[in-house]
């Protein structure tokens, strides 16, 4: 048994025979064709391209088809095909040198390849390198009439693809129905073969590294999409840990599964009640809330509204999406809308006022950007304090860096409620307020936030990236990122004490972390005692609180605390999983 | 006779990948539409505006201030033209 890991780009588990494809490029030998015959070389050429031109486009639209959504790089592949530039460079190498149209072209695109080659290790464009390879294989295989070996197995028989790269192009014909999985030496997490797996729904791991020496087409292979793992003949063992794995991921989605979860209580065995609550994005979800039993709405977030649009949102819109999903969650469960949490780019009236940042992350986003366009602000929280006569909504602010800003905020809820009023406008005028904790200095000064605020909520997506000062989707330093990191646990701890001095103020987790129940004994432990999660993991998570007892959990946070390094937590807190709830997943 | 000078844009790419793939594509797509030259300077850099492959050895990364320039005056549909071509490296496009 081998174990590789690469870089995870689709989730997922595949169990296979593999089929080793060479994608090696097609080595062309130099040839040269008599003068005489140089105008006809150059017609095969510009046939050979209009044809490549075509089947790109073909292959865009089938592929538009099975995925329900643009894509657009093979389109981008059909344009080339047709860049006058780029004919008119082979035609001149046909030309001057009397290159057979092969050579010319094989010729031209290495060297535009061996520019990107030129690039400092990790730069963004070197990723088109695999674009430029499928460019001259699709051309050259019209040029020399061969019909692609399509990866095609015995039907029925799921196989997994291994190959040194994919391009676009091959991966765009992977059949989701027999290709299980794929695996390839290189490429990185935003390669263009990467967004499209992602879009197929096909577990891969790429980025492995040197690894097709070892294997060949034949032998039993299994690609953990969601870790990054490569495993080449696993033993028996391993092949019945992963295919339970499997089923349980299936049984995730399996309503009679969560039926039967949904209507117990998430209750510790030693009977403390921890409040699931779900994070949606579109006021479509909220049913999905319902349908796994969450307690109520624990993130609701409202970019939705702002985004693809030339205009702003009214109120009369933000009212109504607030109110459908209160509606659906009934009078008693809480509805947490969390305010306009995007950078001012990515939105209509905000991008004017928008000079070119150079590093947006630490810019002018989220509440900085709503406290510098108070129109824009007032009117998304007039319209939260109007749907609260539907239910239990409440207000939080995000990305809240500094004390100051969380009293503009609530300064401006207060003229919002004096305009209301003096409008005979009804709506509801205490509603509690919240503040999301996600940058390492509101965590620091959590006893201060604390005196200011109905409920903190801890999004531990930003607050890793910025303790960690690591971008995950930056696959030089996603190794950084990593919830499990003992600076991040030290900050949730804080929060979660200074939460304790001050009454029990709750406290939430919004993050991924809340979704795996890996995590769930600790922040248990650490004092948590509300979670909210993507509604789909609610039944996972609740089984998780369902094996535990508080003592348990607390002696876990106790000894994740004292750890020194990621890797020691997660191996640890993957141990004290598979003690706690056996049946589950690792 | 003179000839006269073309019309001529400054730019910022604000798509987060930079003059990837997707933005230079849809660049050419819109450039072979007008019968006019159009070029694209990157600094030191030009490439024709016509050729998706030209634009992308531009390597411009987000952020980057390109030149566009379409043979014409104020007075043609250049005006028209430039202002389109330049929307489109502006625009702040998720995609690659």
């Amino acid at each position: 048994m081998d174990i590789r890991r690469g870089i995870a780009v689709s989730p997922g588990i595949a169990i296979g025979s593999a089929l080793v494809l060479d994608t090696e490029g097609v080595v062309i030998s130099r040839r040269t064709v008599p003068a005489e015959q140089l105008p006809a070389e150059k017609l095969r050429l510009f046939a050979a391209l209009a044809r490549a031109a075509t089947e790109a486009r073909s292959r865009e639209r089938i592929l538009t088809e099975q995925i329900g959504r643009d894509v657009g790089i093979l389109t981008g592949h059909a344009v080339m095909y047709e860049d006058a530039t780029l004919r008119r460079d082979v035609e001149k190498l046909i030309d001057d040198q009397h290159y057979s149209a092969e050579f010319a072209f094989s010729r031209h695109i290495r060297a535009i390849i061996r520019r990107f080659d030129d690039l400092p290790p990790g730069h963004d464009f070197t990723r088109l390198r695999s674009d430029f390879f499928d460019l001259e294989r699709q051309v050259l295989n019209q040029l020399l009439g061969v019909v692609p070996s399509e990866p095609a197995p015995p039907a029925g028989e799921p196989v997994i693809i291994l190959a040194a790269d994919l391009t676009p192009s091959e991966t765009a014909q992977l059949d989701p129905q027999t290709v299980h999985g794929f695996a390839t030496e290189s490429g990185g997490p935003t390669s263009h073969t990467a967004i499209m797996a992602g879009a197929l729904e096909i577990p891969a791991v790429v980025g492995i590294g040197r690894f097709l020496h070892d294997v060949s087409s034949g032998d039993t292979v299994i690609v953990d999409g969601g870790s990054g793992l490569l495993i080449v003949d696993p033993d028996p063992a391993t092949i019945e840990k992963y295919r339970r794995l499997r089923q349980a991921a299936t049984q995730e989605s399996d309503t009679r599964v969560e039926v039967t979860l949904r209507d117990v209580p998430p209750v510790t065995r030693d009977g403390v009640r921890i409040s699931l609550l779900g994070n949606i994005e579109f006021p479509t979800e909220a049913v999905n809330c319902i349908e796994r039993g969450a307690d109520g709405v624990g993130l609701y977030r409202t970019e939705f509204l702002y985004v693809n649009r030339t205009t702003d949102p009214t109120e009369h819109e933000h009212y109504e999406a607030y109110k459908a999903v209160l509606t659906t969650l009934g009078p008693t469960r809480p509805v947490v809308i969390r305010t306009l949490d995007i950078g001012a780019d990515k939105f209509s009236s905000a991008s004017a006022m928008l000079t070119a940042e150079k590093n947006p992350f630490l810019g002018l986003r989220s509440v900085r950007l709503c406290l510098k366009n108070l129109k824009l602000f007032k009117t998304q929280i007039r319209a939260i304090l109007r749907a609260g006569v539907h239910g239990e909504v409440r207000i939080m602010f995000p990305m809240v860096t500094t004390v100051m800003e969380l009293r503009q905020c609530k300064s401006l809820m207060a003229e919002v409620v004096e305009d209301l009023e003096e409008a005979g406008i009804p709506f509801k005028a205490r509603i509690p307020v919240g503040t999301m904790i996600e940058v390492p200095s509101a965590a620091l000064m959590a006893d201060v936030l604390a005196k200011e605020v109905d409920f903190f909520s801890i999004g531990t997506n930003d607050l890793v990236q910025y303790t960690l000062a690591a971008d995950r989707n930056n696959e030089n330093v996603a190794g950084l990122y990593n919830p499990a990191d003992p600076a991040v646990l030290k900050l949730i701890k804080m929060v979660c004490d200074a939460a304790k001095a001050r009454d029990n103020l709750t406290v939430n987790v919004c993050g991924e972390m809340s979704g795996e129940a890996m995590f769930t004994p600790l922040l248990v432990g650490l004092g948590l005692r509300q979670m909210s999660a993507t509604p789909r993991k609610i039944p996972e998570i609740k089984r998780a609180v369902r094996n535990l007892t508080i003592a348990d959990a607390e002696r876990v946070a106790f000894e994740a605390l004292r750890m020194e390094t990621a890797r020691e937590v997660t191996t640890y807190l993957r141990e004290q999983q598979r003690r706690y709830s056996p049946d589950a997943a690792d | 006779m003179t000839t006269k000078p073309p019309l001529r844009r400054s730019v910022v790419v604000n798509n987060p990948n930079g003059l990837h793939m997707r933005p230079a594509t849809r660049f050419a797509q819109q450039a072979r539409v007008i019968p006019q030259r159009v070029t694209v300077f990157h600094g030191e850099k030009r490439a024709d505006g016509k050729s998706s492959l030209d634009l992308l050895m531009l390597i411009a990364m987000p952020g980057a201030e390109l030149w566009v320039e379409v043979d014409g005056d104020e007075t043609t549909d250049a005006a028209e033209a430039i202002r389109a071509l330049c929307d489109i490296l502006a625009a702040p496009g998720d995609d690659a």
